[in-house]
């Protein structure tokens, strides 16, 4: 027996539970022959000034129509900044998806909470899916939502840095408290990390570096696919509670013993 | 006439339109992926043909890059 376990985000249908940036790959071979080891549906892009000098490089020539896009906002620092860009975006890609990217600084790009909730804010009342990059926040996440985000994304640990889930208990508290997907974004290392996030009860991980950067791209998005699969089911399937002292799982009646 | 390309002035030839200018700066205006703005509003491609540019006009051109 087995029942569709469709992830729903926004108007749209995936089977893949995995989002994944489309930066920092080694080449762009790697990167599409990643995204298909993946089982992706849906990928991200940056904004960016045209480069009148290398019109040759476009991502989207190697995407086509293979994936759903979601462009974000990073880099911008202001709220004003992001919806800019997601104007832009919306423009040259058709969609009105937009990964709110709103970071306060170059050392941590944590979000600017004051400016992630004041975009999304005017993102939402211009039509957009809106899905804000976010901190393991209760409280901030429990507002995105109240404005009208269709999911949270709240951070594992900084973007990049691979640290793996920082905070497992907010994470739990957030998918306590909102009823909109919680996408984990952001500082998955390895495959047991996104496992560990989904089991936590995460509806989807969306990661980049994870994989652009390991030593080998291809092999770690087949990890990662099995990781979040992995995750998904052992949180459906439901844990058993954890014990202090052991439990015999072998009968306590017949034991052998010597006369 | 002027216009302000990306952030950083320069002198071009004239040109009347969004489209103009486009091939001025050898840009196929009928990719896809290219979102353009004047002086910080996004212009529609339906209108590159009739928006018209002025000296000291602020303009970006964007497309999608790769990105986390």
């Amino acid at each position: 027996m087995t029942m569709a376990d469709l992830f729903r985000l926004g108007d749209k249908e995936f089977t893949s539970r995995l989002i994944l940036g489309t930066a920092r790959y080694p080449n762009p071979q790697v990167m599409m022959d990643s995204l298909r080891a993946s089982g992706t549906e849906l990928v991200t892009v940056a904004i960016r000034r045209f480069n009148l000098k290398e019109k040759s490089n476009d991502v989207l020539d190697w995407i086509k129509n293979e994936f759903a896009l979601l462009p974000n906002t990073a880099g911008c620092y202001t709220a004003k900044e992001a919806i800019f860009t997601a104007e832009l975006a919306r423009e040259a890609l058709e969609t009105n998806w937009i990964k709110l990217e709103v970071i306060g600084d170059d050392e941590t790009l944590m979000p600017d909470v004051v400016e992630l909730l004041k975009g999304a804010e005017e993102l939402v009342r211009l039509g957009f899916t809106v899905l804000p990059y976010c901190n393991d926040d209760p409280i901030t996440c429990r507002k995105l939502a109240d404005i009208g985000c269709a999911a949270v994304m709240p951070l594992a640990a900084p973007i990049g840095s691979g640290a793996g889930i920082r905070n497992p208990f907010n994470i739990q508290i957030i998918r306590e408290l909102v009823t909109i997907p919680v996408i984990i974004d952001a500082g998955i290392g390895t495959a047991s990390d996104a496992a560990l996030a989904m089991e936590l009860g995460a509806d989807a991980i969306l990661l980049n570096t994870a994989i652009s950067r390991a030593e080998h791209p291809v092999m770690m998005a087949n990890a990662m696919r099995h990781g979040v699969e992995a995750g998904r089911l052992a949180y459906l399937a439901g844990r058993i509670p954890e014990t202090l002292f052991a439990e015999r799982s072998s009968p306590s009646e017949g034991i052998v013993r010597l006369a | 006439m002027r216009i302000r390309l990306a952030g950083e002035l320069r002198e071009f030839d004239e040109a009347h339109s969004i489209n103009a200018f486009l091939s001025l700066i050898n840009i196929d205006a009928t990719k896809n992926g290219i979102a353009i703005a004047r002086n910080g509003v996004v212009i529609p491609k339906a209108k590159w043909q009739t928006e018209p540019l002025a000296d000291g006009d602020s303009i970006e051109i964007v497309r999608a890059s790769q990105g986390g």
